[in-house]
């Protein structure tokens, strides 16, 4: 709830100061999209493109640049001119968790501009496993082989640290992208997965149950379903999409940037504030520029600790 | 069996419903384009479905965009021109004993025949009438097949035993295409040796990049497979072309077209049509072995199962019944393997495969077929499995497509003659023009550009050396997804080194793959 306060009131403010802007760009803007065509980040992105310029007047192109958790995007991104015109769209992941497996990519390296919305991160199994609560995952893992889908090295990490938790051993099945996990599960080459917001649908219509949120408060979707933090489990694999750009933009341009971001998302007319709410409830989540840096930095010494700490 | 007509009559209503609940012909009227282009495409020698597909691709994307609302009319144009292609095909094989594209290599050896005994419409006809019926039967096989096999598969099919499938795909494509099954069998291991350019699945970061950061997310596919389709067929063109100057003819007249088919006459073919179109469809079914494999088979059943076996290649209506019912019959089938497993079986299908796979949203394989009950929450949304619905919607396009064969395809059929005299000097730039702008358009500038260009010379190598271009192609398609699956069955397993060899069924499939690669070299050692 605070959380959510706090987006609003952000939102609010900036929404409340477009016209001071001075910043226009020269000539188009790419917005490179660190995920394939047709996933949540992609709607989002190309929803939004199109959204600022109408707002705006700046020509927008989206561009998919898939590919390593939005690390092929960034990696790229990282040696742009850092004037405005291009910009990426990936998730919070590609900066302050997947530069710890790059050896030329370092979170100093962007410039961090807004994030959209949030993740609806979850523990998944088959309505017909008949689990309910991690604890029935614990019970069943006694008498079969848990297979836990996930599509990155940080998700990966997370499911090893709740099976220690819990006791048990999991075998990792990666796949590609939130849609991969939960095809897995459903053509029941796993039977547990992750999911950070496209198993709405499927959970929904009763295929999919939700056994632990692994945000830092319940998820939408299953709001009686406690963390794992409240089950003891010290893991927070929430994320947020975010727009940034090379490192060294000058303040006004993004703040600029983001001044139109904030207004887009403030606006209930907008379709990407409804994508938002409907894929990613309850509401967009704006934090921008030095606090934006801030969260990104701390949350990347943390998730350092926490591959230490697994190492072990 | 309720939930089943509920989607089946939302796939259909989705083909001409709009977002906001409008009519929607755009789809519709894409189908048309596609079959008309496809016919014409078809009719002109040297040009095939295939070709235009790999071109048309790249624009109706530019023109499209992306997400569901670009997925109908695109994939509409696509399935068009197949299905066009197929029929036009026979159109100057009939007159000019010129086939239009290699499937209807065998329509020329009896067609031709009866156009020079002056029976050339008849022949036609024949064969545009065959052609659609042998379609519309594959067809429906797919709609059947598809959804059972795609159920099969998710409940039979686990990560080893997938692996295992896709590893045997790919050898049975290898020894069935071409002429020298060992060159298909590289041809596919050099497409999926340049398909591990990219980035791995364990996140060590880029992979055979040389260093340039464009190529982390792997080679452009669309650019690529312009390169070495399209492209290194424009090099081979214009060295011939360049070869055969001095021994240029002048253009061709058509011959006296002759009577009309009856309906009578159509009536009688029937169960020819039906035993090639079963043949056909048989065939289309398994990867790779392809159009001319079926017209083969089916034209030599026909000729033995004949009262006057000796009339076939003089002539014979029955050959020209045989061979296109057949070659028709492949196209539909060949989605069977697309649609449930996302395996491609020839080009038309690679194309499919490649569009759905650029505009997102939407992915082939057993979760598709998933008949999720529909429920409707009030002041939210319908709950329900959106891609089965997008499929029925394909199958409904499908079905447009046939009937614009019918009526459209019957008029065109007889005004095709002209095409022939299109001289190659006036397409090749056309062609190359357009190909090369779509690479540049479609996959990120230069880079398309240049991965097209490296492609047109690895396809202009691959032909003249006569290896064989589509398990190069299929190869280069499905090495992601195999390594994808057998990095999934490995880690699954828990890290169990003799994790594909655990299951019967998988075990079995490469048994098979072995028995296949023994074949292959036994044979290239019978044939040296």
């Amino acid at each position: 709830m605070k959380r959510i306060l706090t987006t609003t009131a952000a939102t609010a403010l900036l929404a409340a100061g477009p016209a001071l802007a001075e910043w226009n760009p020269d000539g188009p803007i790419r917005l490179w999209i660190g995920y394939g065509a047709g996933g949540g980040t992609d709607v989002q992105g190309r929803t939004l493109a199109k959204e600022i310029e109408a707002k705006r007047g700046w020509q927008v192109i989206p561009e998919n640049k898939a590919g390593d958790d939005g690390t092929v995007m960034s990696a790229q991104l990282k040696g742009e001119a850092p004037d405005g015109q291009t910009l990426g769209f990936a998730i919070t992941t590609t900066y302050d968790f997947a530069p710890m497996n790059s050896d030329n990519l370092s979170p100093e390296d962007f410039t961090y501009i807004t994030t959209t919305a949030g993740s609806q991160m979850a523990v998944l199994a088959r309505a017909e496993s008949g689990w309910k609560t991690l604890d029935d995952l614990k019970a069943a893992a006694a008498n079969e082989p848990i297979v836990w889908a996930n599509w990155g090295t940080q998700v990966e990490a997370g499911a090893e640290i709740v099976a220690r938790a819990l006791g048990i051993d999991v075998n990792h099945l990666r796949m590609k992208g939130g849609r991969g996990t939960l095809n897995a599960l459903v053509s029941m080459d796993a039977n547990v997965a992750w999911g950070g917001g496209v198993q709405k649908p499927l959970v929904e219509a009763g295929e999919l149950v939700i056994l632990s949120s692994a945000e830092t408060g319940p998820v939408a979707l299953a709001p009686e379903m406690p963390t794992l933090m409240d089950q003891g489990i010290d893991l927070n694999l929430g994320y947020q999409y975010i727009i940034t750009g090379p490192a060294g933009m000058p303040d006004e341009i993004r703040d600029e940037i983001g001044s139109v971001i904030a207004e887009i998302l403030a606006d209930p007319e907008s379709e990407t504030r409804q994508f938002i709410e409907k894929q990613y409830p309850p509401a967009p989540i704006v934090t921008q520029g030095a606090e934006l840096r801030e969260q990104i930095l701390s949350t990347y010494e943390a998730n350092v600790s926490m591959m230490k700490a697994l190492a072990e | 069996m309720d939930l089943l007509l509920q989607y089946l009559v939302l796939g259909i209503t989705s083909v001409f419903t709009a977002a906001d609940g409008g009519l929607w012909l755009l789809p519709m009227g894409m189908v048309l384009t596609g079959v008309v282009i496809g016919i014409l495409v078809g009719a002109t020698p040297g040009l095939s479905g295939p070709f235009a597909m790999a071109i048309a691709l790249p624009v109706l994307v530019s023109i499209f965009g992306y997400g569901n609302e670009a997925l109908y009319p695109v994939l509409g144009c696509l399935l068009g021109i197949m299905k066009g292609a197929t029929v036009g095909g026979a159109v100057p094989a009939i007159l000019f004993n010129t086939p239009g594209t290699p499937d209807a290599f065998l329509t020329t050896v009896d067609g031709y025949p009866l156009a020079q005994k002056g029976q050339g419409r008849r022949a036609i006809q024949t064969a545009h009438f065959a052609s659609v019926v042998g379609d519309n039967f594959s067809d429906l096989v797919l709609f059947i097949a598809a959804p059972v096999l795609a159920v099969a598969v998710e409940r039979v099919l686990d990560l080893p035993e997938k692996s295992a499938l896709i590893i045997l795909s790919l050898c049975f494509m290898a020894a069935v295409v071409g002429k020298a099954p060992l060159k298909g069998l590289i041809g596919g291991l050099l497409g999926m040796f340049v398909s591990l350019v990219g980035t791995t699945m364990s996140g060590d970061g880029p992979r055979m990049t040389l260093g340039i950061p464009e190529l982390g997310g792997g080679l452009p596919l669309t650019s690529c497979v312009l390169g070495v389709l399209v492209l290194s067929e424009v090099l081979i063109a214009v060295e011939d072309m360049c070869r055969d100057r001095a021994a240029a003819k002048g253009p061709v007249s058509a011959p006296e077209m002759g009577p009309r088919l009856s309906w009578g006459e159509r009536w009688r073919m029937m169960p020819a049509i039906l035993r090639g179109a079963g043949i056909g469809t048989m065939i289309g079914a398994l990867p790779g072995i392809g159009t001319t494999t079926a017209a083969t088979l089916s034209h030599d059943t026909a000729r033995r199962r004949s009262k006057s076996p000796d009339s076939f290649g003089k002539g014979a209506i029955e050959g020209v019944v045989a061979t296109e019912s057949a070659n028709s019959a492949v196209s539909g089938a060949n989605l069977i393997p697309v649609m449930s497993l996302g395996i491609p079986g020839n080009f038309a299908a690679v194309f499919i495969i490649l569009a759905v796979e650029t505009i997102g949203d939407f992915a082939f394989g057993p979760q598709v077929f998933r008949f999720t009950p529909i429920k409707e929450i009030e002041g939210f949304d319908t709950i329900m499995n959106r891609d089965l619905v997008m499929a029925f919607g394909l199958f409904t396009m499908m079905v447009i497509a046939n009937l614009c064969n019918w009526s459209v395809g019957s008029f065109l059929m007889g005004q095709l003659g002209r095409l022939i005299r299109i001289p190659k000097d006036v397409m090749l730039p056309v062609i190359l023009t357009v190909s090369l702008t779509a690479a540049y358009v479609q996959d990120g500038g230069y880079v398309g550009l240049l991965s097209a260009c490296v492609f047109a010379v690895i396809g202009y190598v691959l032909r003249r050396l006569e290896i064989s271009i589509l398990p190069f192609v299929i190869g280069f398609l499905l090495a992601p997804a195999l390594e994808g699956l057998i990095r999934g069955s490995f880690t699954a397993s828990g890290g169990d080194p003799w994790f594909l060899l655990k299951s019967p069924i998988a075990l079995v499939m490469l048994s098979l793959s072995i028995w296949l690669l023994v074949r292959m070299f036994r044979q290239s050692r019978t044939v040296s």
